[in-house]
């Protein structure tokens, strides 16, 4: 995978890859280049994350984080993981179709499915699943089969708050410990529904620890 | 071991019979196709033969009895032949090919050519299916794939055979006929909007080292090969300084008549690949070594505008494919040296 653009220099070098057609398209359809770019033209996205360095360098990881509205979260964190670490954050939840679909994995999204979600996680990309919209800041849910191919290939579960603004464009990240592996070998759809619970309560703590005046008016 | 070769008169079937004939457990090869190979093969037994003629297939295959059979006669439409001479030759092919063998008594292992077509893109299938995805093909030459693979399979239960099916994905070479690689070397090539989805590719020397692969290794069940990585429409055409032109909807009923005007042809198949891409999940390769493609997806498309073109047989069948079909061909059993 490219390294990221972080200066004029190498955006300038960036569009003349697009030129001659030696760029990297990946089989899910993300192009680096791509979220690089709108990275360099968007200083108005301003992410800031703490617990970056709990992320593992290399190899999949499955992603949790809360959602207020729409996908402005998991972007967010994609976009500031990406200039932070270098590595490309796959955000769940891209429509299936010819015009649409394409458009948007090339920012590396990903369809909602657990068979895509597997492929992603064993080519070694890091997934970020969005809890379900929940407008009170209190941490939703997530389907238990979105959960199931981090169990399945035993990889690490991350907790994640992000909170912010679509309209003011800043971010704060809070990445929690990773969720420890059920003691026992189970791959069963009952496991994968105790790793849903646990993640979706380890969201919530973190929004609770993490951001008290602004979620609880405290 | 005895192999039969079927399709061994294409780019992919001569590659794969002299890798064959380098084998020492083969004691004996047969080749069947309507044309001959244009290499040259030293201990390979050609019968040039359509495959629509059942019973000159089924007495060349009775002669031979085969203990293995390489069924590479899969034709993809406006490659070799006209889509629906192409099903007809495939699905003739097969019936008459592996019923006869499986009449023998000893056949014991099939690899069947099979390819990623098999998947098809409906909506909401899989991006990346890996071999546990469930064939549900969108195209009329994934559909022939599937009634293929059904056929070989229910041959190799009922024998107690196995049965390797490889999916491949878009095979191209230097002197391959491919329906793809001539598309992408127009000098203006239609792409799917902006962007496009992205297709993997494997050269014919992986896809044939491959076969005899599955051969030896005595494989079964299903296995997806493609080269490493993924290369989209539109960057394939600037890899070899052509002008990508972004089509939409009903403008690619436009762009398929003078594509086809202009010698490339479009069958559906095609038209899927541009507008939704296919690439398949290859990570079963890793276990097997000697199936791994030397090449990957985009060294595969920069190699391609550097080939000459197809060669002189495979150009005079592709102009008249038609010609060839309604003359059947008079069953000749020669050896392909004896024939030079």
């Amino acid at each position: 995978m490219s390294q990221p653009i972080t200066s004029p220099r190498q955006l300038l070098r960036a569009i003349g890859r697009r030129r001659s057609g030696d760029y990297e398209v990946d089989p899910w359809g993300a192009d680096p280049d791509w979220l690089d770019i709108l990275s360099v033209v968007s200083p108005l996205l301003r992410v800031r994350i703490d617990g970056a360095e709990r992320l593992p360098q290399h190899g999949g990881a499955l992603l949790v984080t809360n959602r207020r509205v729409g996908i402005g979260e998991p972007i967010a964190l994609a976009v500031g993981l990406r200039r932070q670490t270098g590595r490309l954050v796959r955000p769940v939840g891209v429509p299936d179709g010819k015009t649409v679909s394409p458009f948007v994995r090339r920012f590396g999204m990903i369809r909602s499915s657990a068979s895509e979600i597997r492929s992603v996680l064993a080519a070694g990309n890091m997934v970020v699943v969005g809890l379900t919209v929940s407008l009170r800041r209190e941490a939703g849910t997530v389907a238990s089969e979105l959960m199931a191919p981090a169990l399945e290939l035993s990889l690490p579960v991350f907790p994640i708050a992000t909170v912010g603004g679509e309209l003011t464009g800043s971010w704060r990240v809070h990445i929690g410990t990773p969720i420890p592996p059920p003691s026992s070998v189970r791959r069963t759809p009952l496991a994968a529904a105790e790793l849903a619970d646990r993640a979706r309560a380890g969201v919530q703590m973190l929004l609770e620890d993490e951001f008290p005046s602004r979620l609880t008016g405290a | 071991m005895r192999v039969l070769i079927t399709g061994v008169g294409g780019a992919l079937g001569g590659r794969v019979a002299s890798l064959v004939e380098e084998l020492r457990e083969v004691e004996a090869i047969a080749g069947l196709d309507v044309v001959a190979p244009h290499r040259r093969l030293r201990r390979t037994e050609i019968s040039v033969v359509d495959p629509r003629e059942r019973r000159l297939v089924a007495n060349a295959v009775k002669r031979f009895q085969p203990t293995a059979v390489l069924h590479l006669g899969i034709y993809e439409p406006d490659a070799r032949a006209t889509p629906r001479v192409a099903a007809e030759r495939t699905m003739a092919g097969t019936t008459t090919v592996l019923g006869v063998a499986a009449e023998m008594g000893c056949l014991d292992r099939i690899v069947v050519r099979s390819g990623s077509e098999i998947y098809g893109r409906r909506t909401n299938s899989t991006q990346v299916p890996d071999e546990s995805a469930i064939p549900d093909p969108t195209s009329a030459f994934g559909r022939t794939l599937l009634r293929t693979e059904q056929l070989a399979q229910a041959t190799a239960d009922s024998v107690g055979a196995t049965c390797s099916l490889l999916r491949f994905a878009t095979i191209v070479g230097p002197d391959v006929p491919s329906p793809l690689a001539r598309y992408l070397r127009l000098r203006v090539v239609p792409v799917n909007g902006v962007p496009d989805a992205p297709l993997a590719l494997l050269h014919a020397d992986d896809a044939a080292r491959a076969i005899v692969a599955a051969l030896r290794l005595q494989l079964d069940g299903p296995l997806n090969v493609a080269g490493e990585g993924s290369v989209t429409a539109f960057q394939a055409a600037l890899l070899g300084g052509n002008i990508p032109l972004p089509t939409f909807g009903p403008w690619w009923s436009v762009a398929r008549r003078i594509s086809s005007a202009l010698g490339s042809p479009v069958p559906d198949h095609l038209l899927e690949l541009l507008q939704r891409g296919r690439v398949t999940d290859v990570s079963r390769l890793q276990v097997l070594p000697d199936l791994l493609p030397a090449l990957s997806t985009i060294e595969v498309a920069r190699a391609l505008h550097t080939w000459t073109g197809e060669s002189t047989a495979d150009d005079a069948e592709d102009s008249a494919p038609t010609a060839r079909t309604t003359a059947p061909i008079r069953a000749k059993k020669k050896t392909a040296a004896g024939a030079r």
